[in-house]
C-alpha cells in the first residue's frame, strides 16, 4: 500500500464512522449563537489622527512657549528691559486718609530757584 | 482552510453569525469525528465538542486568520485534560461507534483494520495522522496547533504513516 492509499484509508476509515447526533449539534449551535457577535472593528478614518495630531502639535508649542518665558505672557527680553517703578506714593499713616489741602493756582506754579514755599496753613 | 478563515474572518469583522454558522456546520461534524476516532465514545465527543466551540468562540477573533490550529489546539487540550481527569485510563474506539463502519471486505485495508491499526499508535501520532488527513490541515497548521516546529510535525507524521503501513501490512 503506498502512501497516497494509505492516506486515503485514514480519510474513508474516520469518514464511515457513525455520525454525531444532530440533535445535539444543533443545540450546541443555538447555545454559541447566544454569544456575543464581536462588534464590527470601526472604519478607520484619516482624520481623526490628523487632528489628534494637530491638537497634539498645538498642545506642544504652546507648553514650549509657556516654558521659554517662564510662565509669564509677556516675553522674556521685554521683561528684562522694563525698569522696575516705584509704586505709588502712599500716604502716611499720620495723615488722614482721603483728606488732601485745597489746590490753590501757587500750587500749580513752577517752583522757582532758592525760593522758598510757604504753603497756607 | 482558506474558507474556514474567511468564514470566520467575516464573523469577527462583521458580526456576521451566517459565517460562523456555516463554520460550525461543516467543523463541528468533523472535530466529532476526530474525537471518536481518538477514542472518545459518542457522549464523550460531544461534551468535548460542546466545551471546544464554546471556548474557541471566545478567543478566536484574537487571531482569526488560523482559526482551525486554534480549535484543534482547544480540542486536544480539553481531550488531555479529560485523560489525565480519568486517571490515565487507556481509551480505545467505542464499539458502538465502530459497529457504523460497514466492514469492507473488498478493501485491502478495511476502514474498520485502518482504525484499529491506528490505536495502536502513539496518541501524538494518531493526533498528527487525523489533523493531516482527516482534516486536512497542513504541517505548518499543525505544527501551530501542537505548538511544535514544524520540521518536527514532517517527521513525525511521516514517521507515524510508516508505523501504520507496518501494521496494516501482513
Amino acid at each position: 500500500m503506498d502512501t497516497g492509499q494509505l492516506e486515503k484509508a485514514i480519510t474513508q476509515a474516520v469518514a464511515g464512522l457513525a455520525g454525531p447526533d444532530e440533535a445535539r449539534l444543533a443545540a450546541l449551535l443555538a447555545r454559541l449563537e447566544l454569544v456575543p457577535a464581536p462588534r464590527p472593528a470601526p472604519r478607520r478614518s484619516f482624520w481623526p489622527w490628523l487632528l489628534l495630531a494637530a491638537a497634539g502639535a498645538a498642545a506642544a508649542g504652546a507648553g514650549y512657549w509657556y516654558a521659554q518665558h517662564g510662565g509669564s505672557s509677556v516675553p522674556a527680553d521685554v521683561r528684562e528691559a522694563v525698569v522696575p517703578q516705584p509704586g505709588p506714593q502712599v500716604p502716611a499713616a499720620s495723615e488722614p486718609a482721603g483728606v488732601a489741602a485745597p489746590v490753590t493756582p501757587e500750587d500749580d506754579a513752577a517752583p522757582a530757584q532758592n525760593t522758598t514755599i510757604i504753603y497756607r496753613q | 482552510m482558506g474558507d474556514a478563515a474567511e468564514l470566520i474572518r467575516r464573523y469577527c469583522t462583521q458580526a456576521d453569525q451566517k459565517a460562523f454558522r456555516a463554520f460550525y456546520i461543516r467543523e463541528a461534524p468533523r472535530l466529532w469525528r476526530f474525537f471518536v476516532a481518538r477514542g472518545c465514545d459518542a457522549d464523550t465527543a460531544h461534551d468535548l465538542l460542546s466545551e471546544s466551540f464554546l471556548r474557541f468562540i471566545q478567543v478566536v477573533c484574537k487571531n482569526p486568520a488560523a482559526p482551525l490550529p486554534l480549535l484543534y489546539r482547544i480540542a486536544l487540550n480539553l481531550r488531555i485534560d479529560l485523560h489525565r481527569r480519568a486517571q490515565h485510563r487507556p481509551v480505545n474506539l467505542d464499539p458502538e461507534v465502530l459497529t457504523m463502519v460497514p466492514d469492507s471486505t473488498s478493501d485491502p485495508a478495511g476502514e474498520r483494520d485502518v482504525l484499529k491499526a491506528m490505536q495502536t499508535l502513539h496518541g501524538d501520532e494518531q493526533n498528527l495522522l487525523l489533523m493531516r488527513y482527516w482534516i486536512g490541515l497542513t504541517h505548518a497548521e499543525i505544527a501551530a496547533a501542537l505548538g511544535l516546529p514544524e520540521g518536527t510535525v514532517r517527521r513525525q507524521a511521516a514517521a507515524a504513516l510508516h508505523k501504520l503501513r507496518a501494521q496494516l501490512e501482513p
